[in-house]
């Protein structure tokens, strides 16, 4: 792995630890597997992308991306609270027909955005860190929505999703109105995932109707890998812990796809990622077992 | 104690994550430089699919006979993002970091996911099964050409698609069309087929498919409502072919294809592009780079020759009877 390559993987990593913020709110916040986020992903890269082509201010058009996710996930909370429904299947109805609803958005399945304006041309032309002008502008975008959502989640409306998701009944008796919660804590996390999306679609170049396939996989993986490399006590360590999680993952990608030799070839590459990812899982016990050793 | 030993721990797994990374980096560059400098090919590809793969081929065989042997005279780096666009975005990264004499994209968002970094960094692009470039802002024009991207645009004459079920079916009315809404090739070949299916007094009987697993209900839905069905060269289609020509045997629904695979898989003719014909295409076009042309001079390649594929056992299968002059220009299989 060379410095390319490195610097390109954290690019990654610090796109999807958005989304990785969204899973953590959702799985493990709220206790709410939200399956939403692959459709949201998209549809933030969606939204972006059609409102940029006819005109719009790349900026506002990244908001739109971004209401537009707390929109979706607000349907799904909508969906499990008042429907009584399940919450996978909610979230995985609303996925379902954001797939539809993204074509329509976008009028047909790839739009590139070569030559458009986007927030890295019009906000951070010419900025340079690391031999890549995408570094920084990813960087500080994570490192603001990552403090405003550690700082949400400190206010009085932030603990009271927090308290929904640990004991939603004992919020009740403390007056807090759990389905609202289950309606802001779902739409801010959908909203980070499809700001990951519109993100994606400007650093990359295109909008793809199946660029969200997996989102969820990868997020889920990226808070569990976090998860085991940090210890998670305190809401600064777990979102802490997100972003090193996904830059961890895609690290593992990047050496996966490095990984010549040994009869390998490139149709293994989601099983090598697969099995780096399980060794790597293996370090927090090990870590145990050497600790009862001593 | 319990501190120091955190502390002691955690160092050592730091100083581990370095160590194999720093080893890892240094094992990479004596992978990627170890054959003296060999001019390194990258190939970058969506996922795995029959089309894909023969162009691969097509370009790999191409280049073998010009002299360009992987591992003796070149190096070909080949990777697959297994249908993720975001590895498909990290592949291009690896890619570039490597240096290579040109980048080979096989699909548009494999080719889209390319195009910034090469041209950021001057690495000539080539591209092949993209069926429209101009859509897919690759190229600004496919003759008069500027930035080093070119490649091969597999656009099939749409005309030649309908003459051909015209040519099996004479007294075509009402014809079935089974794609997914989300892959773009299609959908742009389907609007153009309600054009030219509405010049000669042709209804389109649309069934859509999303995935594979959709692709048997959209075929039944068709069934009893069209004379004939026609599958697109569509990803998600193509690859549930088999079922598809089940249900057409049982219910004598003739099944006709963009692509010769599916003729072999039970469909009854096609007319369209050998894809191991366009990647040696797309491997001539990778050659003249090589020997020094500028990408910026090479046009897209556009027109290629037709050529029609008839399965005979299918044709008995689903009731079409076929005429002597059609079996003569065909390749036929099946007998």
């Amino acid at each position: 792995m060379n410095w390319i390559q490195f610097t390109g993987s954290v690019e990654m990593g610090l796109i999807y630890s958005l989304v990785a913020f969204g899973v953590y709110l959702s799985f493990r916040t709220l206790q709410f597997p939200d399956l939403t986020v692959d459709g949201s992903f998209t549809l933030g890269a969606a939204v972006f992308a059609s409102l940029v082509t006819v005109g719009v201010d790349p900026g506002i058009a990244t908001l739109a991306a971004i209401f537009s996710g707390a929109f979706a996930g607000f349907v799904t909370a909508w969906l499990s609270t008042h429907l009584n429904m399940l919450n996978l299947l909610a979230g995985i109805l609303t996925m379902t027909a954001l797939y539809s609803l993204n074509l329509r958005i976008m009028g047909r399945p790839n739009i590139a955005l070569l030559g458009e304006k986007t927030i890295l041309t019009e906000w951070f032309s010419g900025t340079t860190a690391f031999v890549s002008t995408h570094f920084l502008p990813l960087f500080l975008v994570t490192f603001l929505f990552g403090a405003l959502l550690y700082y949400f989640l400190n206010t009085r409306l932030g603990l009271a999703v927090r308290a929904t998701g640990s004991n939603p009944r004992m919020g009740r008796a403390q007056g807090i109105n759990d389905h609202k919660m289950i309606w802001l804590g779902l739409s801010v996390s959908n909203a980070l995932v499809a700001l990951a999306g519109a993100l994606f679609a400007q650093v990359h170049g295109f909008a793809d109707v199946t660029m969200g396939v997996g989102t969820i996989i990868i997020g889920l993986a990226a808070v569990i890998i976090g998860e085991a490399i940090l210890p998670t006590g305190t809401i600064l360590k777990a979102l802490l812990a997100c972003v090193i999680g996904t830059i961890f993952y895609r690290l593992v990608i990047a050496y996966a796809l490095n990984v010549g030799g040994f009869g390998l070839q490139a149709s293994d590459l989601n099983l090598v990622t697969a099995i780096l990812v399980a060794c790597a899982m293996l370090l927090p016990s090990l870590k145990r077992r050497v600790k009862a050793f001593s | 104690m319990s501190n120091l030993k955190k502390i002691l721990i955690s160092l050592t797994v730091v100083a581990l994550i370095v160590l194999s990374l720093k080893y890892l980096s240094h094992k990479q560059d004596s992978v990627s430089l170890s054959k003296d400098n060999l001019p390194i090919i990258a190939i970058t590809q969506i996922v795995e699919h029959q089309a894909l793969d023969q162009e691969r081929e097509g370009v790999i065989d191409t280049l073998a006979k010009a002299g360009y042997i992987d591992g003796q005279t070149v190096k070909i780096i080949y990777q697959n993002a297994q249908g993720n666009i975001g590895t498909a975005a990290q592949i291009t990264t690896q890619m570039i970091s490597l240096k290579p004499k040109l980048v080979l994209a096989l699909s548009t968002p494999s080719a889209q996911a390319a195009l910034g970094p090469c041209l950021a960094q001057n690495i000539p692009l080539v591209f092949s099964t993209v069926t429209d470039p101009l859509g897919a802002k690759l190229v600004k024009d496919l003759y008069k050409r500027t930035e080093a991207v070119t490649g091969v645009s597999d656009n099939l004459p749409i005309e030649s698609q309908i003459q051909l079920v015209q040519d099996f079916i004479p007294g075509l009315k009402t014809l079935g069309i089974i794609y997914n809404a989300g892959e773009v090739n299609s959908v742009k070949m389907v609007k153009a087929m309600h054009e030219e299916a509405s010049k000669r007094g042709i209804q389109i009987v649309e069934a859509v498919a999303g995935k594979t697993s959709d692709v048997v209900s959209a075929m039944n839905n068709l069934v009893g409502k069209v004379q004939a069905v026609y599958v697109p060269n569509d990803n998600t289609a193509v690859a549930a072919m088999n079922g598809i020509v089940q249900i057409g045997e049982k219910h004598k629904l003739p099944v006709f294809a963009g692509d010769t695979g599916s003729v072999v898989a039970g469909a009854v003719a096609t007319r369209g592009y050998d894809r191991f014909l366009l990647g040696k295409k797309a491997g001539e076009l990778v050659l003249k780079i090589l020997n020094g042309v500028p990408a910026g001079d090479l046009p897209v390649e556009v027109n290629h020759p037709l050529s029609l594929m008839i399965n005979k056992d299918a044709a008995e299968r689903m009731g079409v009877t076929i005429s002597q002059a059609l079996l003569q220009t065909a390749t036929v299989i099946g007998d």
